[in-house]
């Protein structure tokens, strides 16, 4: 029942948006709408939290602690990002803000594209499950060109294209996983439902899973900004309009990370050693940090800058991922507060951006003083994101390096830290030249902020300071339990 | 011994004097159902003969600046059709000349006929002439893989590389099992063909228009007994490369030479037929088109040769 | 549940070399419209068997992949003036060798794949491979969006073929939601290429590469 709320709630915001007339009243209903998500995918984990694993449909559609998990993070974030919104397009230059047509276009995309990451989600079935992935690349696509300019186009045609071909592997995957079950065709249309694929993994043919996982990973990896796949990633998120941004790196991408975990106990269940999933893993997540780091060194585009840190990031995960189950844990927590951050990162990085005019670094300087909010916001931000000691990646950073020590992995260990020094001492310089200085004497005064936007930037900085000095064993727990559907127990 | 070789050159005589009697009428067939289409009478279907004992009958005039050679290519390429006419068994019966790996020998006989035709139209020391000899040399270069590649699929299949052997025993099994390869490798002997015998989409006979001339653009000089040589030799290479390809489509057996010489015949006449329509409702292909065509054959009957690989594996 | 039909695989084989040798868009079209036909017919033989589920996925097969998505590909083409294909690396002749080579390898490759084996079972995997290779070379070797569009759904079309192969189909539920999300994404490649269109005045992707590093 309440998984059919939680389908149910993004089609319906989808039909309204487009039946409302005017664009507050969009931006009204995007609001509620997420919010309602968001307190329906609260109650739902609460449920799985006390009770384990729901499902309904036949069980095609199902929450367990991993879903569970990345559903409340989803829809976190898709809350705060259409909050977000509404302050953003008010901002907006003239030509540049959404008349009623385009905001009634705008919300319904938000909502489908809100809609179909919540079936990656929820379909426990990986073919539905890839058709959802699939429908997130459909329904984005619009977003990223809300703006129908020349440099937005372009990165949407490569988003598209770039990531349908990739994604399109991925079903390949799913075929060769259903084909090395011992009689895939007996099994009937429960055939790819999770839970019986993980059951039935003992008996499948090896090398059939391994060509199949292989090809997942360049599939989902694809849409998750691993490199060398990740040439979309940047373009899409830099020209997006930041809400959209922040939605992107926030949180789809973690759909990508969730699909190939899900693929994980499969493999090492059906190769007889966890290892060799595993390594695939460490190889992807150590070369995507190396390109992010080169390119986070010489970028100039603080929305670039963020997406190459998405790529990095998305790097780390999938090494932590590939660390065993205590890198798996820290993995979830990292995957937490990158989400958190990043949004973070984007919504200061957009609005700085507005207030400048320009997303160019080297025209950005003294934005502490220049915005107090966004400026400082994006200065804290940009701190954690890099590691420094207080913050919550900071912490998630030191376990996943932990858990690479302690399982043995000290070469790549050794290169996760050089890639994350290298980043470190490229991004700081770039926020201390961002914050610090004085502000162009072009810049009016600033508007005053509003209330909202205040509580949201200083809440989400609080919470990221906070869970990086302290982590209640509530969400511990949660970690622990998902994690232990990746790695086993 | 004596008697075998005897009989040997008894078969030989009676293969050529059927293939030599026979092969002219093949053009005029031609040439009427393209009268037909358009809606002319056309010559009558025994004009070929006509016009080649005309040619026999006149003298020749050389160039100064020509040797040998020039006198040469007519004489072998004439040779190098009839030698390959041998190879191709008529009826259902073996061919007088026959051993492992004729069926390379059959290929390259066209080679070196065309080796030497070309090198006839360099010798004439003329612009248009080198012009055609390039083109045909370009166009070869595909065509010839596609015609090995296409032999290939067939030997691999028939377990032997002796065309009487592919061609008379096992050809129904063939196409039994294996009847896409064996489509494949027809379609891409119809190209191969229509590429030898310089008909059209690729090559016009007819054309008097030098730039999109190939074949027949390097036999422009030759007069008399050699123009004869080069008509009487394209009709038997027509017959050749013909009854290849009759004979992969309808794999009848019959008895005896006559029998199956004239089902033969009766086959090549359809063939004719068959050219007449392509010519009369398709038009040339420009000749930046010609490679592209020829790719294709190749590809086809490349993937005949795979695809009878796969099975057998 | 295939198999039957080595000379529909034989045909989807020839319709990939005739689009990566053909100058025109509407040809590519046409032949991709001829391919989807040709897939429709794969689950047939399943569906004379008694199972309604494969006749459906057949008949879905034939309405997305042999009508529907030609269509919207054909209005895209008439609407945005692109009609002759512009290849920026490979030349007909050249990517057709190539796609044989490809071919080749296929053929090799496809038989390693470990499954149980039935009569012309190696073709099937086989084709599928050298499909999904073909739409992929197709895919880099185009400059216009359409281009693209056309090697993706080549692509997706070997998918189907290998998915037949290697697990006698993905369940039911799955094929058709996988097929209605392709036509789905027909759909929405061919809005954005008129947007591209009505932007660019062109839809010359090879030409759009502003953003960088």
């Amino acid at each position: 029942m309440i998984l059919w709320a939680l389908a149910a709630v993004p089609v319906a915001g989808a039909i309204l948006c487009l039946l409302i007339r005017r664009r507050t009243a969009v931006f009204a209903c995007l609001i509620a709408g997420s919010a309602l998500e968001a307190t329906i995918a609260a109650a739902a984990g609460a449920v799985v939290y006390r009770r384990g694993a729901i499902d309904a449909c036949f069980g095609h559609l199902a929450l367990d602690a991993l879903s569970a998990f990345h559903l409340c993070l989803v829809t976190g974030i898709f809350l705060f990002s259409s909050i977000y919104a509404r302050d953003y397009f008010n901002h907006e230059p003239a030509a540049q803000s959404l008349d009623d047509r385009q905001a009634r276009r705008f919300g319904a995309l938000w909502f489908s594209f809100l809609g179909s990451m919540a079936g990656v989600l929820l379909f426990s079935n990986v073919g539905l499950m890839w058709v959802a992935m699939e429908s997130t690349t459909l329904a984005s696509a619009f977003l990223i060109c809300t703006h129908s300019d020349r440099l937005s186009i372009e990165a949407a045609w490569k988003y598209l294209i770039i990531c349908s071909a990739g994604l399109v592997l991925g079903l390949l995957g799913t075929v060769f996983i259903h084909g090395a079950s011992p009689s895939p065709g007996a099994a009937g249309e429960g055939a790819l439902r999770w839970p019986d694929l993980v059951a039935r993994a003992g008996g499948m043919n090896p090398a059939l899973v391994k060509i199949g996982f292989v090809l997942m990973v360049v599939g989902y990896g694809t849409k998750m900004g691993l490199a060398p796949m990740h040439t979309w990633l940047p373009d899409a998120h830099s020209q997006a309009p930041t809400p959209v941004s922040a939605v992107f790196s926030g949180v789809l991408l973690n759909c990508a990370s969730y699909c190939i975990c899900r693929f994980l106990p499969i493999v090492s269940a059906a190769t007889g050693t966890p290892e060799w999933g595993r390594r695939i893993l460490v190889g992807f997540g150590l070369a995507s940090m190396a390109v992010a780091g080169v390119f986070i060194l010489i970028q100039r585009d603080v929305k670039r800058l963020l997406a190459y840190h998405s790529v990095e990031h998305m790097g780390i995960i999938t090494v932590g991922l590939g660390f065993g189950p205590a890198g798996c844990v820290a993995a979830l927590y990292h995957t937490l507060n990158h989400s958190v951050c990043k949004s973070l990162a984007f919504f200061c990085a957009g609005r700085v951006g507005q207030r400048y005019g320009t997303r160019n670094m080297e025209s950005i300087s003294g934005s502490a003083a220049a915005c107090p909010v966004w400026g400082t916001g994006l200065f804290a931000s940009l701190l954690v994101l890099i590691g420094c000691a207080p913050g919550a990646i900071f912490m998630s950073e030191f376990l996943i390096v932990r858990a690479g020590i302690s399982g043995g992995h000290f070469a790549a260990s050794a290169v996760f830290l050089a890639a994350v020094a290298v980043v470190f001492c490229g991004a700081l310089k770039h926020a201390i030249d961002m914050a610090s200085g004085d502000p162009p004497a072009r810049l009016e005064a600033p508007r005053p902020e509003t209330s909202g936007a205040r509580a949201l930037a200083a809440s989400m900085t609080a919470w990221l300071i906070l869970t990086g000095v302290w982590i209640p064993a509530g969400l511990s727990a949660v970690f622990e339990r998902a994690a232990r559907l990746i790695a086993g127990p | 011994m004596m008697t075998d070789l005897m009989d040997t050159a008894r078969e030989i005589v009676r293969q050529w004097a059927f293939v030599l009697a026979v092969s002219p009428i093949l053009p005029g067939i031609v040439a009427k159902t393209k009268a037909w289409f358009a809606g002319r009478r056309g010559p009558p279907l025994l004009q070929p003969y006509r016009d080649i004992f005309k040619l026999f009958r006149k003298g020749a005039v050389y160039s100064r600046t020509t040797t040998w050679l020039f006198r040469a290519g007519p004489v072998v390429s004439f040779s190098a059709a009839l030698a390959a006419t041998l190879i191709i068994p008529l009826g259902g019966m073996e061919s007088p000349l026959t051993f492992q790996g004729d069926l390379i020998l059959f290929a390259y006989l066209w080679g070196l006929s065309r080796f030497f035709t070309m090198t006839a139209a360099l010798d004439t020391g003329s612009a248009f002439e080198g012009m055609g000899a390039s083109r045909e040399a370009a166009f070869s270069c595909l065509a010839e893989p596609a015609l090995l590649l296409g032999l290939l699929a067939l030997a691999r299949e028939a377990g032997s590389f002796s065309m009487s052997d592919v061609l008379s025993v096992g050809l129904i099994r063939i196409w039994s099992i294996h009847a896409p390869a064996l489509c494949l490798v027809t379609a891409a002997f119809l190209v191969v063909f229509l590429t030898e015998n310089s008909r059209i989409p690729v090559d016009d006979p007819n054309t008097h228009l030098e730039l999109t001339m190939i074949h027949e653009v390097m036999v422009l000089d030759h007069g008399g007994p050699d123009l004869a040589l080069i008509e009487y030799g394209s009709a038997v290479k027509f017959f050749a490369l013909g009854a290849l390809l009759v004979r992969i489509v309808c794999p009848i057996r019959s008895g005896g030479f006559w029998e199956g010489g004239a089902a033969l015949v009766i086959g090549l006449a359809a063939l004719s037929v068959l050219v007449g329509v392509i010519e009369s409702t398709m038009a040339r292909l420009r000749l930046s088109r010609i490679p592209q065509l020829l790719a294709l054959s190749f590809v086809l009957s490349g993937f005949g040769v795979i695809l009878t690989l796969a099975a057998g594996s | 549940m295939t198999g039957e039909f080595p000379a529909v695989l034989v045909l989807v084989v020839i319709t990939n070399f005739y689009i990566l040798n053909t100058g025109r868009y509407v040809n590519s079209v046409r032949s991709i419209a001829l391919q989807g036909c040709l897939l429709a017919v794969l689950p047939l033989p399943e569906a004379l068997a008694g199972s309604p589920q494969a006749l459906f996925l057949s008949a879905g097969t034939l309405i997305v992949k042999g009508i529907l998505m030609p269509l919207i590909l054909i209005r895209v083409i008439r609407s945005t003036d692109e009609f002759r294909v512009a290849q920026p690396f490979l030349g007909p002749v050249a990517s057709v060798l190539v796609g044989f080579a490809i071919l080749a390898a296929a053929f090799r490759a496809g038989a390693l794949i470990p499954a149980p084996l039935r009569p012309h079972d190696g073709l099937m995997g086989a084709v599928g491979l050298a499909t999904i290779l073909t739409g992929m070379l197709i895919m880099v070797n185009r400059r216009k969006a359409v281009g693209q569009v056309i090697g993706f759904l080549i692509l997706e079309n070997g998918i189907l073929i290998l998915s037949l192969r290697i697990s006698r189909g993905l369940p039911f539920v799955i094929e058709m939601a996988v097929l209605f999300d392709v036509l789905l994404a027909a759909m929405i490649f061919g809005g954005f290429i008129q947007s591209v269109h009505e932007t660019f005045a062109h839809t010359d992707v090879s030409r759009m590469r502003k953003l960088k590093g």
